[in-house]
């Protein structure tokens, strides 16, 4: 009797220690695009910044639209900063290189932009963040780009 | 049999000692759950924001104005189909009516830095439209009408003067290149009283003396001239903090709505 005792304590003391560390793995390795954007802009002091639509996200990031299962991406509407977020999910992590060429095209433009005009806002752009895990490529540029970065790798651990 | 006894006093003294660590630690992964979950539900409401949504553009501003705009009158507006033929000239805040969404890329000729010195000799680099020089553009594009708003860049260290007549050169060659096409000059914006205070050398005073020159050379060129700036200022001459990016000159999304609004309701034809 004591044995069984025993036994069942210890399942349940397991059983607990699985579930406390389990929980915080279940729902962030397959983040929603727009949980990633809106968590990023809710803890970052960005500028004020204007959500890119399908037509629109074509003019500044050339990708081709078959090989992205979902996007959520922000420019700096005022067009004084270099201020920017782009997270893609893809169908496939194969086509990972289209989706980085596209934002290292990106980011060229913007330190075009900003090199001559506004040099003092090219640390942002220097030190920007280009995450890739699995099938999602995540691009950002702030003020704040360490605890940007922290942010995004937080849903994939 | 006293052993007995003690063995079996021992037994319970160690099921109850497991019980009661066993409860702490239900009770401490509970407590960690209910936690977990209280703040999944907090980073989905982001305090202290508002949206607004207009077509297929969400702008994300924190702003509490502390002094409102002027109501705009609507005499004579006519609807925004009138922006379909009209191309947009200009330096970084004009590339904002397309960083909004508010008029397509293929119509906003300009990019951050675009000042009137260098106008005919910069190119503008477009991912979508290529490199161009403006006025080579505009000519390409033929449109029925042109805004240009030029001059906040310059203002602080190129003389009136010199400006003035780089831009009366500018619009000369437009309505060279395109005498049927509708030339509306902007005055430049002003500026927020922050900035005014700071370290950026332009104050309102500077700009004001600029439009007031900006105006002369537009009528002597029987080209229309839009005094947009007084539509953004308040009563003490600056910028609507509404309006003003963080960094007191560029435009939020407000400032474009005010702007469009504003020209829909100040058009000629011809």
């Amino acid at each position: 009797m004591q044995k069984f005792i025993y036994i069942l304590m210890g399942t349940f003391v397991i059983a607990t220690l699985f579930l406390v560390t389990g929980c915080g793995k279940t729902e962030t390795k397959n983040p929603d695009v727009k949980d990633i954007t809106d968590k990023l802009i809710d803890e970052i002091d960005f500028a004020t910044l204007t959500e890119l639509d399908d037509d629109r996200l074509d003019f500044f990031y050339k990708i081709n639209d078959d090989i992205i299962d979902s996007y959520s991406a922000y420019i700096c509407g005022s067009a004084g900063f270099p201020d920017e977020i782009a997270v893609f999910k893809l169908k496939d992590s194969a086509n990972m290189q289209q989706v980085k060429e596209a934002i290292a095209n990106r980011r060229e433009t913007l330190v075009a932009n900003f090199k001559d005009y506004r040099p003092e806002e090219m640390p942002k752009i220097d030190s920007s963040v280009l995450f890739t895990k699995g099938d999602y490529v995540i691009f950002v540029v702030s003020g704040e780009n360490d605890k940007a970065g922290d942010i995004v790798k937080d849903f994939f651990n | 049999m006293l052993g007995n006894i003690n063995r079996s006093d021992k037994s319970k003294r160690i099921i109850n000692i497991l019980i009661i660590i066993v409860s702490i630690l239900v009770i401490i992964a509970s407590v960690m759950l209910i936690m977990k979950f209280v703040g999944r539900e907090k980073s989905d409401t982001p305090p202290n924001s508002s949206t607004t949504t207009t077509q297929s553009t969400t702008v994300i501003t924190t702003t509490s104005p502390e002094v409102e705009p002027p109501p705009a009158s609507d005499n004579d507006a006519v609807d925004d189909s009138y922006f379909d033929d009209t191309v947009f000239v200009g330096d970084s805040i004009t590339v904002g009516y397309s960083a909004y969404g508010f008029i397509e890329e293929k119509s906003v000729l300009a990019s951050q830095g675009m000042n009137i010195e260098k106008i005919n000799t910069e190119k503008v680099k477009s991912p979508g439209n290529g490199n161009y020089i403006i006025l080579d553009h505009l000519i390409n594009l033929k449109p029925n009408k042109i805004y240009v708003m030029l001059g906040s860049n310059g203002i602080a260290w190129l003389s009136n003067e010199f400006m003035i007549g780089e831009y009366d050169d500018f619009i000369n060659g437009i309505k060279e290149a395109l005498p049927d096409s509708i030339v509306y000059v902007v005055s430049v914006p002003p500026v927020t009283k922050e900035l005014e205070d700071g370290d950026n050398p332009i104050t309102n005073k500077m700009i004001d003396e600029f439009n007031s020159g900006l105006e002369e050379m537009a009528n002597q060129n029987s080209v229309h001239y839009l005094d947009l700036a007084s539509e953004l200022k308040d009563d003490n001459g600056y910028l609507f903090d509404e309006f003003a990016e963080k960094d007191g000159m560029h435009f939020k999304y407000a400032a474009y709505e005010k702007s469009l609004d504003f020209f829909l309701r100040h058009t000629a034809k011809k």
